[in-house]
Order: structure tokens, then C-alpha cells, then sequence
């Protein structure tokens, strides 16, 4: 049987590769996604949607401030539930207001815009918060989406021009020459892409994806919702490494809340009912109404992310013409356009208009 | 606040019905300590309910008044399940707040709901469920004067028309969906079991004076802010407007076994819906929870009673007992097949999905995304669509997919019911390790 | 014994209702639509036995009260979803 022949293999249909997808039809490349399931079942399906700046270096921020760019590029996505919210980092208590007006001057000098609300000022911005809350700062460039549905919309418009869809069938092995599905067919490519996710260390041995649970809970409609994405300033520091839950609590469109944030070292998708526990009374502990609303649903998440927290996107040393985009741990939605824009880049022979040497996977290797 | 209290019993009995109340009854008469949890706000369930309209018979409050008033018997009515902490751990809410319950063994007695198919108006105000409006006469809404059509499958078309009758709602017509012969055939089966003749025969009175069709499909339900008819499609192929300013629609019974999620129980199916598998004693596939009542499959009260009394003398150890009560179930299960066979009812019976009909009514979703549907794929379809995501955590719509052939897994996460984000909060300082003094 | 009525308050109505009904019965009886479309069309009860989630309403400032499952009781406040 010979191979279909393609001139980019991309194989994983999460947000990564979707987005990888619209570019790569866009610039006439013939293209297939390859999926083991049915597309974005992955940790595409249960991220939360927050197209943040948010960044432990200057690295991460530029491509996150690049992924926000690209998203508000792509237009009209009906399905993406698209909300200009902006986010409110909350300082917890005094010690956290000093940090946070560092971080606006870091936003600041990548042109993002931020500012500082007082507890007056941001009791008025969000009743529902807890009173007497030393202050918090405000980007209002941050946006809230529905990852399913943009990554539905965004797939329909690779299909509209010209990409195949391959889904329901594993990448069994991974040759020089081509690839095989788990249904016997081989596919040859001129280049392949890996963002399958943790699964990309099946395909690329040795790739070092360290899995970190997420849990998240979604309630009912109430009588009031906050405007804003409310997160506690010290979020930036649980996605770093451990255990550890941060308030993280979500405005959906229907008038429900979105609540995470928990981060634990497990690779199961079921739930860890101490660790759903302590998440939902540290959101509790912020905005307090939320103790009496109606949670209709929990589900988990896992993250795939690296040792030193920069996701690896790049050359796959060990395999020709093929490349790895995975590891993104939190912000994957968020960056997922900013990665297609850097693969692109590698794949055209373009300079990026970021340092991609911090991503490079050669770094992990030893 | 978000401690959960704590409570240690033998029995934990899930649903205050026919099935949960006699194996209360029969646990507390052998020495156990229970606990019987419901969400309703009075015992009885479906098949007993009370209500401001409907109280016991005196037999039955004279039997089950001092099970609920024992002092070995916690009953906590008004509570929600909200997940299974281990196979006999269960996370519950009260008006009070989170509560924890820890048993020996475990009993699933939380029947069974109406399956009420969509249809071209069915979320009109004063469309409803059959057995809905008999709860709701029962309970107090004033049905005096209304007109009243009662359109689907199955012998509650008949319950809810006699009790409707007995509350003044002017009945224009029970519309059932099975063909006249069938019901025919089961009239003469009757013979057979002269109690439940008895029974038939009374209700047949109480309904002496309603129109009763047999073999009329539902097409929709006009009306302009309320449902003001019915549309029928009678034998002959003609459609039929029937006058109504209430609507009560049941084409089947749905078991309820979302209450065993995340407990990996074993299914079996029941008609076009799922039940929980359990052995002549009413074991589950898990050793430690039984499950009884309609919740195993559709059978009626009397079976239910039989399998709550069955699951708890098999608790207790009663062998003789026990065996003299598979007795009586093996012949109740003969009338309760019948009935089944009689009435259950088809795919091809049910109302035609049209497109535009909303599917699930929690999130307005139609059943056109169910039909165009660029993936096969549940969670795809989930995802993309909503269906399934709202607050009855797809309880209705589920049921209407499983109905018409397509994929609906029984969501296994957590809540069981919704309950509050305090609730789910207590879990921080609930500790899951076994009780002490446990045997396994 | 005398029968006494409960009062409650629904959307900021007071309302009279006899004792021991449900709370839909007493939305019924004053024709009020019980629950909302999320495209905010009224719905009346459906199930009447706390499966749909219809009859949702606040209750002394709780959401998601169903008003199926509850009883009235003197002094409840009321309020339906808007």
C-alpha cells in the first residue's frame, strides 16, 4: 500500500495543532492533522480559556502577548464565547502589593497596559469580593474564551481551505521516511510536526513532559457574576512546581463561574477530592458568595509542562524534518497561536520575531 | 461553614420509596442503625408520594411513621448526594450544610424518572410530565377546572388520570401510544393475577368517564405563551387537535443510576434505558451496595417493597426470610414483564426529532446539532454543542439520546446532584481512609 | 385545629399560601412561569421531581432552590431568576 503524501504531517488536533493547521493551509501547504481521537479531546477540552499575559520571564510574556495578538487577529469565532474581561491580579495581603506593581512595570515594558486599583476602587470594580483586600492590578488586554468552540471554529476554517483530517487513528510509529496509523494506512510527509500533548513523549523518546493535574469546578448561573477574570497574585508562583491551589475564578458568558486553580504531579484525569477541596475554599476565601453557589460539574486536566516552565517548540534532533511543539503547562491556549507563528517560522526557514533558542528541545536533551 | 458533620451508621439507604422505606423497616427490626437519605421534602417517593393533597393510607402510616420517627434511624429528607467518597463514604448536603456518611453497606433505592421525549412545543409553560402532574396535584397545585390531556405509554397514564380526576381537572383524553390489541391482549393476561385485576379494575373506574385511544402518536403542542393543544395523529393517519391547558406526556421510566456514579457499578439494560445489575439478593456488582427498587429495573411498588425487604434481610443474615421473599418476587416479577411487555415502548413510537426542536433545555441546544454533527464522537459533540452541560447534568437530554440510539455515557463525575460550592469545600478536611473497625 | 396560612414573599410580593404545599404550587397559583430559557423565555415546571431543574429559584438567598422539592414556610423570600 503506498503512503498519502502531504507536505506537512501534523499530528495532534489540540489548540496547538489547529492553529498550526490555519497557518500551514494558509500559506498553500497541503495538510493533514492526525488525531488518535476525535479532535481537542485532550487538554484543549478542559483548559480554561484565559488569554492572558502572564509570564515568570520575559520569554513567556512575549509569547503570550504574541498568542493574545494573533487570537484578536483571527476575527469572528462564534463558538468562542470571545469576552474582553480583563483580569484583576488580587494581592491576598500587603506583602503581595509591592510584587504586583513590579510585574505592572514588566507588563509595561512590553506595552502592556495595567493599573493599580486600591481597596475603594476595587471594591467597587467587584462587589463580590471579599472587603478590606489591600488592592489589586488590572490588565484589561486579557480576554476569557471557550477553547472547544474556538478550536472547533478555527479546525472548520483549516478544512474550508484545504486541510485533511485524520482522526480516530494513533501515529503507531514515527520513520524518517513516514508515518504509520494505528490502521495500517503510512503517511509521508515533507515535514512533521509533534503537539500531541503528553503523548508526544510516546513519538519522541525521551522528551522530558512532566504531567501536572489541574482541577476545575463549574457552577450555576446566580444573582451576580464578577466582570472580571479574578486571580490571586500568588497563582504565578503555584505554576512553578509542587502542589499548591490559587484562586483562579472565571466569568462565563451564561452568567456561571469558572473556578480553578489546583496544580499536582499526577497523569490520571480523575479527581483528588482533598485538592478540588482546598481550591474551591481558597476561591471561597476571595469571593465569598460563591460558598452558596450551585456546582454542577468538576473535571480535571492534565498540563504537560518541563522542568525549567518554557514549552518546547522546535527541531526534534533526533528524527529529520520532524518538529516538537508541547509542554506549554498553563498557557497553552493562550500562546497556542503565538507557537503555530514560531513553528511557521522553522518550517519556512523565516527569522521568529521571538528568541526562539528558549524553547529550543535540544536544551532537555542530555 | 465548610466543615462537613459526620455520621457513622450500619445502613445507608439512598431514596425514602417503596424500596428504601421497607428495607428501613426491615434493618431496624433486626437491631441495625440507618440512615435514610432523600432529596424529597416527605417519604414516599414517587409511588407513595405525600403530599398537602395526599396523604398515607392509615395501613402504611401506622407501618412506616415509627420507622421514621426510630431512634436508630437518621432520616434526612431534603439532602443531596453529592459523590462517593469510597464505595460506602458518601459526601451529602443539607439545609445545614455538608454532611459525611460512612456505613457498613450501602442501599441504591432511587428509582426511577419519566422519560418525556421532545416534541415541536414541549417547552411550552403547562407541558409537563404525566406523572409530574399527579406529583404536582399531590402536592398541593390547584388542577381544578383544567383541562388536562395525558398523551404517551404505559399504566402511570392511568395512575395520573385517576388522581387528576379526584383532584377536578377536567380530563379530555388519556392518548396511549400502543396499539389497541396489545392492550387487549394484556387485559385478558389479567385473569392470571387476580389482585392486580382487582387493582386495575378500581382504577378503570376512576377513570370510567376518559376518552382512552389507544395507538395515537404525539405530534407537537401548540399555544401562544401556554400550551392551549395538543396535536395527535390518530390510527388512521388523521391529525387530531385536542383542546389542553396541561400537557402531562410519558412515553417510559428512566432509572435513576446517576446515583451510583464514580461506584463503577454493572448495567444491564432495561427497555430503551440502563439499570444496575444486582443478584437475587440484590447485590451489585460491588458486594457492599445493594440496590432495590425500580432503580434495577422497572417493576412497580409491590417489587420494589419485595427488593428493599430482600436487600435488607440479605444484610441481616435472615435466611428463611429471605427466602420466602424471593418467593413472593419471583411471582411479582411475572405481572411486572407483563407489564413491561405490554407497554415497552419502541423507538420508532416516540415523536420524530425535527431539527429545530430544542434537545436540551437547559443550555437551548437542538436537536439539529445532534444531526449535523461533524463528529460521531460524544465528548466531541458535548464539547462543541453543550448539550449535556447544563444544571440537570444531562439527566433529560441524556435520556432522550440513549432513547433514539445515540451515545450518552452516564457522566461519572462529581456532583451527583448540584450542590453547593461549601459543600464541595468540606472535602478539604474529610479524611477517606477506612473507618476503623471495618471488616474489609 | 385551625388551618394557619403561610406568608412568604415572591419577587418582593407578599403571598399568602396555605401550609404544607409546595412552592411551585405556590407559583402556580399565582401564575407565575417558574423558570427561564437561557435565552430568557419563561418555562413552567416540567418534571415536578427534582430531575430538570426548571423550577430553580432562590430561596433566603440561596440559588438554586428547586422549587419541586421544597416546602413554603413562613417568612421565605423568594425570588425567581430574571
Amino acid at each position: 500500500m503506498s503512503a498519502e503524501h502531504y507536505d506537512l504531517a501534523i499530528i495532534g488536533a489540540g489548540i496547538v495543532g489547529v492553529c498550526l493547521a490555519v497557518d500551514a493551509t494558509a500559506a498553500g501547504m497541503r495538510t493533514v492533522l492526525i488525531d488518535a481521537n476525535a479532535p481537542g479531546l485532550g487538554a484543549s477540552a478542559a483548559a480554561m480559556g484565559h488569554l492572558v499575559a502572564l509570564g515568570s520571564d520575559e520569554h513567556e510574556l512575549r509569547l503570550c502577548q504574541l498568542g493574545q495578538r494573533r487570537w484578536r487577529e483571527y476575527g469572528d469565532l462564534p463558538r468562542a464565547q470571545w469576552s474582553d474581561a480583563g483580569t484583576l491580579w488580587i494581592a491576598a495581603d500587603e506583602a503581595e502589593i509591592a510584587p504586583l506593581q513590579e510585574r505592572s512595570k514588566q507588563l509595561s515594558r512590553l506595552g502592556i497596559s495595567s493599573e493599580w486599583l486600591d481597596t475603594q476602587a476595587l471594591n467597587e470594580a467587584e462587589p463580590g469580593l471579599r472587603p478590606r483586600l489591600p488592592g489589586a492590578l488590572r490588565v484589561t488586554d486579557d480576554a476569557l474564551i471557550y477553547p472547544p468552540g474556538a478550536l472547533l471554529d478555527l479546525l472548520q476554517r483549516a478544512q474550508q481551505a484545504g486541510l485533511k483530517l485524520r482522526s480516530g487513528h494513533a501515529v503507531s510509529e514515527l520513520r524518517e521516511s513516514d508515518m504509520q496509523l494505528s490502521d495500517g494506512s503510512r503517511i509521508a510527509a515533507g515535514q512533521r510536526v509533534v503537539c500531541c500533548g503528553l503523548h508526544s513523549a510516546q513519538l519522541l523518546p525521551g522528551l522530558p513532559l512532566i504531567p501536572r493535574r489541574g482541577q476545575l469546578a463549574i457552577t450555576d448561573r446566580g444573582l451576580h457574576a464578577p466582570r472580571h477574570a479574578l486571580v490571586e497574585a500568588g497563582y504565578v508562583a503555584t505554576t512553578q512546581s509542587g502542589v499548591g491551589v490559587a484562586c483562579n475564578i472565571q466569568p462565563r458568558p451564561g452568567g456561571q463561574l469558572l473556578i480553578g486553580a489546583s496544580r499536582e504531579a499526577s497523569s490520571e484525569t480523575t479527581l483528588n477530592p482533598a485538592l478540588l477541596g482546598r481550591m474551591l475554599k481558597r476561591a471561597i476565601d476571595f469571593y465569598p458568595v460563591l460558598a452558596q453557589l450551585p456546582v454542577i460539574r468538576c473535571w480535571s486536566g492534565i498540563r504537560p509542562s518541563s522542568a525549567d516552565g518554557h514549552p518546547f517548540i522546535g527541531a526534534w534532533p533526533a528524527l529529520k524534518q520532524t518538529w516538537v511543539a508541547a509542554g506549554h503547562e498553563g498557557l497553552g491556549i493562550t500562546t497556542a497561536p503565538a507557537t503555530a507563528s514560531l513553528l511557521m517560522d522553522m518550517l519556512l526557514g523565516r527569522t521568529s520575531e521571538l528568541d526562539v533558542a528558549a524553547y529550543d528541545p535540544a536544551r532537555a536533551l542530555i | 461553614m465548610t466543615t462537613a458533620a459526620a455520621m457513622r451508621v450500619d445502613l445507608l439507604i439512598v431514596g425514602a420509596g417503596p424500596a428504601g422505606l421497607s428495607a428501613a423497616e426491615v434493618a431496624l427490626a433486626h437491631g441495625r442503625t440507618v440512615a435514610l437519605v432523600d432529596q424529597q421534602p416527605a417519604a414516599g417517593g414517587q409511588l407513595w408520594r405525600q403530599g398537602a393533597d395526599a396523604a398515607w393510607p392509615t395501613s402504611r402510616r401506622a407501618r412506616f411513621d415509627p420507622v421514621l420517627k426510630h431512634a436508630q434511624l437518621r432520616y434526612l429528607p431534603g439532602h443531596r448526594l453529592a459523590m462517593w467518597l469510597s464505595p460506602t463514604l458518601a459526601l451529602l448536603q443539607g439545609a445545614e450544610g455538608a454532611i459525611t456518611v460512612s456505613a457498613d453497606r450501602v442501599l441504591l433505592a432511587a428509582g426511577a424518572r419519566e422519560f418525556i421525549p421532545p416534541f415541536p412545543g414541549w417547552t411550552l409553560p403547562g407541558v409537563t410530565g404525566a406523572g409530574a402532574l399527579q406529583a404536582m396535584a399531590k402536592t398541593g397545585v390547584d388542577l381544578a377546572g383544567e383541562r388536562v390531556s395525558l398523551v404517551g405509554s404505559g399504566p402511570l397514564l392511568l395512575a395520573s388520570a385517576a388522581t387528576l380526576n379526584q383532584s377536578g381537572a377536567r380530563l379530555t383524553g388519556i392518548f396511549e401510544a400502543q396499539p389497541r390489541a396489545q392492550l387487549r391482549a394484556l387485559a385478558l393476561s389479567l385473569l392470571r393475577y387476580p389482585t392486580r385485576l382487582v387493582e386495575a379494575a378500581l382504577l378503570r373506574r376512576r377513570c370510567a368517564h376518559t376518552r382512552y385511544e389507544c395507538g395515537w402518536r404525539l405530534l407537537a403542542a401548540v399555544g401562544d405563551e401556554r400550551v392551549e393543544a395538543a396535536l395527535l395523529l390518530d390510527p388512521r393517519g388523521k391529525t387530531q387537535r385536542v383542546a389542553c391547558s396541561r400537557l402531562g406526556v410519558s412515553y417510559a421510566l428512566v432509572p435513576n443510576i446517576e446515583c451510583a456514579a464514580g461506584l463503577n457499578l454493572s448495567l444491564r439494560e432495561d427497555g430503551l434505558f440502563a439499570c444496575l445489575r444486582v443478584d437475587a439478593e440484590q447485590r451489585s456488582s460491588n458486594p457492599k451496595i445493594y440496590a432495590a427498587g425500580e432503580i434495577t429495573g422497572i417493576g412497580g411498588g409491590a417489587l420494589a417493597e419485595l427488593e428493599g425487604q430482600i436487600a435488607a434481610l440479605s444484610m441481616v443474615g435472615a435466611a428463611t426470610q429471605l427466602a420466602q421473599h424471593q418467593n413472593r418476587h419471583r411471582r411479582a416479577k411475572r405481572f411486572a414483564d407483563l407489564l413491561a411487555d405490554t407497554f415497552g415502548i419502541q423507538t420508532e413510537s416516540l415523536p420524530k426529532p425535527v431539527p429545530q426542536t430544542l434537545l436540551c433545555r437547559c443550555e437551548d441546544v437542538s436537536w439539529s446539532a445532534v444531526v449535523d454533527a461533524e463528529s460521531s464522537d460524544w465528548r466531541s459533540l458535548k464539547l462543541g454543542s453543550r448539550i449535556g452541560m447544563g444544571a440537570c447534568q444531562g439527566r433529560t437530554c441524556g435520556a432522550v439520546l440513549r432513547a433514539y440510539g445515540y451515545p450518552s455515557p452516564v457522566n461519572s463525575r462529581p456532583p451527583i446532584m448540584p450542590v453547593s460550592a461549601a459543600t464541595l469545600a468540606s472535602l478539604d478536611h474529610v479524611s477517606i481512609s477506612k473507618p476503623q473497625g471495618s471488616t474489609q | 385545629m385551625s388551618k394557619t396560612t403561610v406568608k412568604l414573599t415572591i419577587d418582593q410580593q407578599v403571598v399568602e399560601s396555605e401550609p404544607g404545599v409546595s412552592l411551585l404550587a405556590a407559583l402556580e397559583k399565582l401564575e407565575l412561569a417558574v423558570g427561564l430559557s437561557p435565552s430568557g423565555t419563561p418555562r413552567g415546571a416540567f418534571c415536578a421531581m427534582g430531575t430538570c431543574q426548571e423550577c430553580r429559584v432562590h430561596v433566603d438567598g440561596q440559588p438554586g432552590v428547586l422549587a419541586c422539592m421544597t416546602l413554603v414556610r413562613d417568612g421565605m423570600r423568594v425570588e425567581r431568576r430574571r
